[in-house]
């Protein structure tokens, strides 16, 4: 032991405790340290170092990054369904709300909101067929609407869709009246006007007073259509080259042509009531051609017939 | 031929205290065993002291010391005393008293590395009046001091094979 204590290198042991703790003293009597920067200095590359392979100790591996993407891929493969169904909904939606309004003006209606699924390229009045049928209490004759006005009614069911006639058709014959001028007539198609959005009123008063821009809408005292409803606007009054009675080219406020959202009337105030006397307000072709859910008498339309 | 081997075997060392600070300081690189994580450079600087003289073993305690210190606070206190200390010690132990071997030189770091957490206990938490003694012997003391405990075998077999280039001091 006196060997070691009197030993160079535990002389320099000694020189090296006295200078630690020289050191010591120094850093903690002294707001600045210089051994503290001096050793900081060495150190800070070091610690940059450290930070450096911090940052790559904590990056992910390749196999965790790619079962991250394939997690993130399917993540974003439902999301982009959900979306879908979100634009779906929303749509839907928005489309509901045009409906709203019109339960909402006419709360005796019962509305069934349908879609159009399939337009007859060879059908020159642009029928059409919807996603609703007997299922959904859709019976032939239901008349069918948008939010701009009537459009037409359904001319043929079955258990999940429905055929609907458009009154650019000649088979539709729709009781209207002038909404200014209170004249009457029948709405019916034309064949030369269909492909341009246009209709007609037939069967004017000798002594109308139309005039262009004049709001027609159905009489609804057939029974067959709700009363009331826009039909279109005036946008020409014609002669009849055969016939010379006057009649008017009526413009619908729907673009029947293109429609794909429609709602269909199952049930309205008045439905099926029709009225003695009253001739012109009858859709014929309808109550020949199909068999409509009601049974009320049509005397005076199958007279004129 | 000596001299160069003692420098390589130096560099060597170096490079391991080097990487083994670099591998402390990295938050999520070494897993921590109920909230502690082992202090390496204490178990490498008495790995080192095993088999070297006290005067070399004397220098890698001190450098060990002053990087756990600065890393710890910036400041040289503690750790530098005590490793300087116990490394001259155990330097000069090996080359007069005890043959290094595997045995030897766990026992041996076992020991050191228990005085060195039980006296910083004393004097950290036992003279300053620490509150729950208990609680912070059991986890800042005992589980950092098994879990460093653990890597002396690694860090012997390491320094071991720098060792084997030949002592040249």
């Amino acid at each position: 032991m006196r060997e070691l204590f009197s030993s160079n290198s535990f002389k320099k042991l000694i020189c090296v405790l006295v200078a630690i703790v020289l050191v010591m003293c120094v850093s903690t009597f002294s707001d600045k340290s210089i051994v503290s920067s001096v050793v900081s200095f060495f150190t800070t590359g070091l610690q940059q170092v450290s930070a450096a392979a911090s940052k790559e100790a904590g990056k992910p591996s390749y196999d965790e990054l790619l079962a991250e993407n394939n997690r993130l891929n399917e993540q974003l493969s439902e999301l982009r369904t959900e979306l879908v169904d979100y634009y779906e909904v929303k749509e839907e939606n928005s489309r509901l709300w045009k409906y709203y309004d019109l339960k909402q003006t006419y709360p005796s209606y019962e509305l069934m909101p349908a879609s159009v699924i399939r337009r007859d390229p060879s059908d020159n009045f642009y029928s059409f067929t919807v996603n609703k049928g007997t299922s959904d209490k859709v019976c032939v004759g239901d008349p069918v609407l948008t939010d701009k006005g009537l459009i037409g009614w359904v001319s043929a069911v079955d258990l999940n869709t429905a055929r609907v006639k458009t009154i650019l058709s000649p088979d539709a014959k729709v009781g209207s009246v002038d909404a200014v001028s209170r004249d009457s007539g029948i709405v019916t198609g034309s064949i030369s006007l269909a492909d341009q959005n246009l209709t007609t009123m037939q069967k004017l008063p000798e002594q109308n007073t139309m005039v262009k821009g004049d709001i027609v809408i159905s009489t609804g005292i057939s029974g067959l259509y709700p009363p009331s409803q826009i039909i279109g606007e005036v946008v020409e009054l014609k002669f009849d080259e055969y016939d010379t009675s006057t009649y008017a080219v009526i413009k619908p406020f729907e673009d029947i042509r293109t429609v794909t959202d429609v709602v269909i009337v199952t049930a309205f105030d008045g439905q099926g009531e029709f009225s003695e006397g009253d001739i012109e307000d009858v859709t014929l072709h309808v109550i020949e051609t199909t068999a409509p859910k009601t049974t009320a008498p049509l005397t005076s339309a199958d007279t004129e017939e | 031929m000596n001299g160069k081997l003692r420098y390589l075997r130096f560099l060597a060392y170096a490079l391991e205290l080097i990487i083994l600070y670099v591998l402390s300081g990295i938050p999520n690189f070494m897993p921590s065993l109920f909230g502690s994580k082992p202090v390496l450079l204490i178990a490498a600087a008495l790995t080192i002291a095993v088999f070297e003289d006290e005067l070399p073993s004397m220098i890698m305690g001190l450098s060990c010391g002053v990087l756990i210190d600065v890393g710890t606070d910036a400041k040289i206190g503690y750790y530098t005393l005590i490793l300087t200390v116990l490394c001259f010690v155990l330097g000069y132990c090996q080359r007069n008293f005890f043959v290094t071997n595997f045995l030897n030189a766990t026992v041996i770091g076992v020991c050191s590395l228990l005085g060195v957490y039980l006296l910083h206990f004393l004097i950290f938490g036992v003279f300053m009046r620490a509150p729950d003694l208990g609680q912070v012997f059991l986890k800042q003391y005992l589980i950092r001091f098994i879990y460093t405990a653990l890597f002396l075998p690694i860090l012997y077999w390491l320094n071991r094979l720098f060792y084997s280039l030949k002592k040249g001091y």
